[in-house]
């Protein structure tokens, strides 16, 4: 019984993880950029769902559609007039450039907000429903099913439309989605802001689940990072998968050894699988693109 | 129809293109044969303005289009197939092809595109759901040019269409290239085959290390001196 408990937290859990995730691997498939921003951006996400709660009180299942477009937006301008930048220059200056941005957005959000935590206390953040000795909580519950609506659209985005495939195109062969007429630049900008619209979801569904404070994105940022790397690089296939996988895996390893030992049950599994298949499970080669 | 001035192409501080004068008339073949290095690639991308530097003039259809961006180019009707296809791998061939109506000429006509690529080449019909990575080179060729067609070109530009084709296929994409210009297709290609090019060809350059040093019509070039030279080195 237990174990179907835990399978059944950890899948709910992780299917939050999967959609973070698949922003990230979404901008890295793309852009071939590992975005150190990306849990920051789950930070700032879950402030903004806080405070239309507790200002306005707009519920965060309602703030979620202002959340959305504004951590799209910021996720297109942040890709305009910084990432584009960096990425012009090398993949290091990249990478300097994404972590200067996540250390600067995190201290921000110190001065702004201080490093109290913060949560909504909705009316839905205690409920669980009860089956006999099962327990589900209802904040998560329906933060899986709507990250399973959201993940739908957006593969219904990436396989129906035209720029959706120029996306896949441009993620599979970028000189070869140029030569069919695709704008790079606007293709990338695109991406980048579903990445963060994706993460501004996982943020205002989480805001009823966990509470908020400037450095929670360094922590799933990591968890996002090994969802990533164990699905794949760049496969959102993978990312689903892996997503799911480690919030099994966390959740029962935080039940039997304790919360404070759980990253580091999913950490090891995480090598292990690099030893045993270095391209994840849904690996392929990622080949390097020049721009 | 389509033509370069002075043109000169560069890598950084490498300039792999010199004083490149070149002119295509409409509804015919032109080649630009060359070995190893020559810098065919190079011409493609100074076309396509991609990947590469470029000074000089290019000119479609009486327009200047030196300075435009690749998906303008493509959207006024050059459309390249690039050295190796290039395909989606893990996209359906129709989705290939639907990635080669995407500018929106393209996307206006989408149907018949599709309706004409289809009845030249129904095999790919056939192979519509399949992974384009898994098709073989010959049909990841076929699949190359129908994404190009759908495209809705005025130019074609292929980068080494017979590059690694077995004769059988070779002799195919020979009839298809000559069909497509009695419809009046504009077709500019480089190639390190001269013999599978140039037969096919109204008009020939060669080019060496970047500089064009003759041309002529397609089959006197081909006996020519100036291209044995060239390739034999006598
Ligand atoms: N992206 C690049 N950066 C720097 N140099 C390049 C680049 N691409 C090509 N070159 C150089 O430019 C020259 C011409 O290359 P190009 O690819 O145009 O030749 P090619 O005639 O197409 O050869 P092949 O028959 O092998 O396809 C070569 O010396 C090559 O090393
Ligand atoms: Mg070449």
């Amino acid at each position: 019984m237990i174990f179907l408990q835990l399978l059944i937290s950890g899948i709910l859990i992780g299917g939050v993880y999967a959609l973070i995730s698949l922003g990230l691997t979404l901008i890295f498939g793309v852009m071939r950029i590992v975005n150190f921003v990306h849990g920051d951006m789950l930070m700032v996400a879950m402030y903004f769902s806080y405070w239309f709660y507790t200002l306005y009180s707009v519920d965060n299942y309602i703030g979620l559609f202002l959340v959305v477009p504004a951590l799209g937006l910021l996720g297109a301008l942040m890709y305009r007039f910084v990432i584009r930048h960096a990425i012009r220059r090398s993949h290091e200056a990249s990478i300097l450039v994404t972590i200067g941005l996540s250390i600067v957005i995190q201290n921000a959000a110190l001065l702004l907000w201080s490093a109290d935590y913060r949560s909504i206390h909705n009316e839905w953040a205690t409920r669980s429903l009860q089956w006999g000795d099962l327990r589900i909580s209802s904040p998560l519950l329906i933060a899986f099913i709507v990250a399973l609506v959201v993940t739908g659209i957006l593969f219904a985005f990436l396989h129906r439309t035209y720029l959706g495939k120029a996306i896949r195109a441009a993620s599979m062969d970028r000189f070869a989605a140029v030569l069919m007429g695709v704008h790079p630049q606007r293709i990338f900008t695109l991406s980048f802001a579903i990445g963060i619209a994706l993460v501004g979801v996982a943020g205002a569904l989480l805001s009823s689940v966990f509470a908020v404070h400037p450095t929670l994105g360094t922590q799933f940022l990591l968890v996002s990072f090994v969802v990533v790397v164990l699905g794949g690089l760049g496969s959102l296939r993978g990312a689903i998968l892996g997503g799911l996988l480690i919030g099994v895996v966390e959740t029962t390893s935080a039940y039997f050894i304790g919360s404070s030992m759980k990253q580091l049950v999913y950490l090891l599994l995480f090598i292990v699988i690099l030893i045993v298949k270095p391209a994840g499970l849904f690996g392929k080669r990622i080949p390097e693109v020049n721009q | 129809m389509l033509s370069i001035e002075k043109g000169y192409g560069r890598y950084g501080e490498l300039t792999v293109l010199h004083d490149i004068h070149l002119s295509v008339s409409r509804g015919s073949i032109v080649s630009v044969v060359g070995t190893n290095g020559a810098g065919k690639s190079s011409l493609m991308k100074f076309l396509m303005g991609v990947e590469i530097e470029t000074e000089g003039r290019i000119w479609l259809e009486g327009e200047e289009i030196s300075r435009w961006p690749t998906h303008q180019r493509v959207a006024a009707g050059m459309v390249m197939v690039p050295e190796g296809r290039r395909l989606f791998p893990e996209m359906s061939v129709r989705e290939n092809l639907e990635m080669g109506s995407y500018t929106p000429r393209a996307r206006k006509r989408r149907k018949q595109g599709f309706d004409f690529v289809y009845s030249l080449l129904p095999k790919l019909k056939e192979r519509e759901k399949q992974p384009a990575g898994s098709l073989s080179g010959g049909e990841q060729q076929m699949v190359a040019l129908g994404r190009a067609l759908i495209a809705q070109p005025q130019v074609l530009l292929l980068d080494e269409p017979f590059l690694g084709l077995a004769p059988i296929m070779v002799r195919q994409v020979t009839r298809f290239l000559q069909e497509l210009r009695e419809q009046g297709l504009t077709i500019l290609m480089v190639e390190q085959n001269a013999t599978f090019s140039l037969r096919c060809s109204d008009w020939g350059y060669v080019l060496v290390s970047g500089r064009i040093v003759s041309d002529g019509q397609g089959k006197d070039l081909l006996h020519s001196r100036d291209l044995r030279k060239v390739y034999l080195g006598v």
